[in-house]
């Protein structure tokens, strides 16, 4: 029995002992770091804060939200106040401001943007599902770049973006707003855009301002290929994030040039121009054997497939229509060029009236040839003296549309994207003789 | 292995077995109530003494010579950009630090202000019960289902605005409109802050048949509500919902409106069409369900608060056709 009492007695000193022992704060166990992990986080903080506010100039970066967006310029010039004043070329500027920014600690050190800024008016396109972000965690900061990466991103497009000191003369963003502008074109260019190397089309060039993707089309053994890639603007030109291969030409970067209109690599002998004829065959619509009739797809709303006409020939056909109700007092709603595969085809204008459409007719004939690329080029000529033409005694008020079709130097004509999921076909028709007016229709 | 020492033992039988208990149960004692000791200076919440308030934003909400939200109601108003305020799969912005004022001035004259100006006990019915939280937020969050969150209300402490950086006094939808419109949210979140601190009226959940449950976004229209008995879809969800947006609308919809939608009876005997007649029956014996509940709920916060709520919707109305008129909050 005594055994038993002093083993149990033994046994609560030695538990007794071994609970104080573990709760003593004053051990020698040695510390793995100087400050506690507060201390470090402030010592930290207060260092990237030191960092992002010593430049003169602040810093710039080339920010994209998404694997699927090019890139904007952003300027950045934080102050000790906990101020930033950003700006960018994000839709000219207008989302310029100054915002209160934090530098906080969860599970990494972050750089909050505390109100609405340029990154979260990124972040909102789509319903606030663009991949964008303004909480980053800073993943290093020296005092020439801080790499920072989004917090907001899941999934495998992290955006990381890095910032270095923004020279003096990268400050005014004009110059960028402008080349957004000359890159985009003004809607009034020929829709031919080609690339041009030693003077020889190699490719055709195209343009998409809210994702800053540039698409590049070029044939490769008698196939297309379309490739879109992200571009980022300069003060002076732009340049392929990656340099882009067409067939061994390699492109890099491109500078405008104002007297042109054109961007140039003269090092690389590259060029991109606007042209009065294709660079390169155009994509083939069989005129008058794929559908009997084409309307022009802006009369029609609600379809999935985005008006494509240009704005040289949006303006003239607004205008027209807005000139006929003015005069007239009834609206156009729809323009057919019907039984294209017949002999007599006929352009089919509708007027809503009391009681019913009316609907005045421009008989006409069909012919396509081809040019030396072998592009279509379609020609509608009209038969004056045909019976079945229905003017209202109105001629003059159609005439700038009926001018317009039945112009001498005919269209050139090209496939262009499917309409709806059912494979229905969308085409362009695009003067010869001034090809800044597209003119995108759809077949039935 | 103990077991087996104490078998072993020749004494067994001397062996007192209630001492053994009563020294393990010393031991275990010892063991437990010895509390290890911290002076870990992080272990307890220390508010900062000097918090910073030099933002013009922060001086409105903080220190505005006694009329801030933060002296008038204890409320401490979040606009800075914080991730803790929403689940960690949502996605809304910040707002714009210039609409910070003028949003709080709505919060003040279109949310607290028509209570405070309808008696003393309605003042401190709201003084009472005004949230201690606010957060401000730019966008909606669209949720994957396709709805879309307006606002939100949680532990009857804290109400979350969103959609701040469409703030425009002069646009009545933005304001008022039952779906989304501020007002219509803030005075729906507070009504879940009354019915979490005082529950709904006793029999409200009864006067309808039933609720949709998740199905309240399947396809569900307002008349399709009405018949229910409720004022919007998203009041099919549960009596809770169906409290909070009863009010919201009582309070937010315009007076007119508001009767002609939810409580007259329609002359059915206009129609011809027998399917006419039977949506038109089925909309009325809806608007008696909505009628009673009204009725129920104006009895509720007068006999409980002295709330005079019909009281409160006419000066809300009164105040908000001048904010259009001016656009601006009426100093």
């Amino acid at each position: 029995m005594k055994n038993i009492y002093k083993l149990l007695t033994s046994l609560s000193v030695f538990m007794l002992l071994l609970v104080i022992t573990s709760c003593n704060s004053d051990n020698e166990v040695e510390p793995l770091f100087d400050q506690s992990i507060n201390e470090r986080t402030d010592a930290l903080k207060s260092e990237y804060s030191n960092i992002l506010t010593a430049p003169e100039n602040g810093w710039v970066g080339y920010y994209s939200p998404n694997e699927s967006f090019g890139f904007y310029t952003v300027l950045f010039d934080f102050d000790e106040n906990g101020s930033v004043a950003l700006k960018s070329d994000y839709d000219s500027g207008s989302a310029d401001n100054s915002v209160t920014y934090r530098i906080d600690k969860s599970l990494k050190i972050e750089l909050v943007f505390e109100s609405s800024s340029v990154f979260s008016q990124i972040f909102s396109l789509n319903n606030n599902d663009n991949g964008g972000e303004f909480v980053f965690n800073i993943l290093s900061a020296t005092d020439n770049e801080v790499v920072l990466e989004s917090k907001l991103d899941y999934g495998s497009d992290i955006t990381v973006f890095t910032l270095r000191r923004a020279r003096a003369d990268e400050l005014d963003l004009a110059p960028v707003y402008a080349s957004v502008n000359n890159i985009s074109g003004d809607g009034t260019e020929s829709v031919f855009r080609n690339i041009l190397f030693n003077d020889e089309a190699i490719g055709s060039f195209s343009f998409n301002p809210t994702t800053r993707y540039a698409t590049v089309t070029y044939l490769t053994d008698g196939e297309f290929e379309i490739v879109s890639v992200p571009i980022i603007i300069t003060a002076t030109g732009f340049s392929f994030v990656d340099p882009l291969d067409i067939n061994g030409v390699i492109l890099t970067s491109f500078e405008y040039n104002d007297t042109e209109n054109q961007f140039e690599n003269p090092a690389d002998a590259l060029k991109i121009v606007y042209d009065d004829i294709p660079g390169l065959p155009l994509t083939p619509y069989d005129f008058g054997n794929e559908a009997g009739n084409i309307r022009i797809l802006r009369t029609n709303d609600g379809f999935l497939s985005v008006d494509r006409s240009s704005s040289n020939f949006i303006n003239l056909f607004e205008g027209w229509r807005s000139d006929f109700e003015a005069s007239i007092g009834l609206p156009i709603t729809r323009f057919y060029i019907r039984d294209i595969g017949s002999d007599v085809a006929y352009l089919d204008i509708w007027i809503p009236v009391t009681g019913g459409t009316a609907r005045a007719y421009f008989d006409c004939t069909v012919d396509v040839t081809q040019d030396a690329s072998g592009n279509n080029i379609v020609k509608f000529t009209f038969i004056e003296d045909s019976p079945g033409n229905q003017d209202f005694g109105l001629a003059s008020f159609f005439a700038p549309m009926t001018d317009f079709i039945f112009r001498e130097s005919g269209f050139y004509v090209q496939k262009m994207e499917l309409l709806n999921a059912a494979g229905q076909n969308t085409l362009g028709l695009i003067p010869v003789d001034d090809p800044s007016m597209l003119v995108h229709w759809y077949d039935f | 292995m103990v077991l087996k020492l104490i078998q072993d033992n020749n004494d067994l039988k001397k062996f007192n077995m209630k001492n053994i208990v009563k020294l393990i149960i010393l031991m275990l004692s010892v063991t437990c109530f010895y509390q290890c000791q911290s002076d870990d200076t992080n272990a307890q919440f220390v508010a900062p003494e000097n918090p910073d308030i030099s933002s013009a934003n922060d001086q409105y909400l903080y220190d505005n010579d006694g009329k801030s939200l933060f002296e008038t109601y204890g409320t401490a108003t979040r606009w800075r950009w914080n991730d803790n305020f929403i689940d960690p799969d949502e996605r809304a912005t910040p707002i714009e630090a210039d609409f910070v004022i003028p949003s709080t001035k709505i919060v003040e004259y279109l949310w607290a202000g028509p209570y405070a100006s309808t008696g003393i006990d309605a003042d401190a019915f709201i003084k009472d019960l005004f949230p201690a939280e606010l957060v401000y937020m730019g966008s909606y969050i669209f949720n994957e289902d396709g709805t879309v969150k307006l606002g939100f209300a949680e532990g009857g402490a804290r109400v979350t605005l969103l959609n701040m950086n469409d703030l425009d006094f002069q646009n009545r939808e933005w304001l008022t409109d039952p779906s989304g419109g501020i007002l219509a949210t803030v005075h729906h979140e507070f009504s879940h802050i009354v019915h979490q601190n005082h529950d709904i009226p006793v029999g409200f959940n009864t006067i309808s048949e039933s609720y949709l449950g998740n199905g309240w976004s399947n396809g569900v229209s307002r008349d399709d509500a009405i018949k229910l008995g409720m004022v919007r879809n998203y009041g099919t969800l549960n009596e809770y919902e169906d409290f909070c947006e009863i009010i919201s609308h009582l309070l937010v919809v315009d007076k007119d409106t508001f009767e002609e939608d939810f409580i007259n009876q329609e002359d059915c005997t206009t129609y011809t069409d027998a399917g006419e007649i039977v949506n038109c029956r089925e909309l009325n014996e809806g608007r008696q369900l909505i009628s009673q509940k009204v009725d129920l709920v104006v009895d509720f916060y007068k006999n409980n608060f002295n709330v005079d709520l019909l009281a409160v919707r006419d000066s809300l109305q009164t105040r908000l056709d001048k904010v259009i008129e001016m656009n601006g909050i009426p100093e």
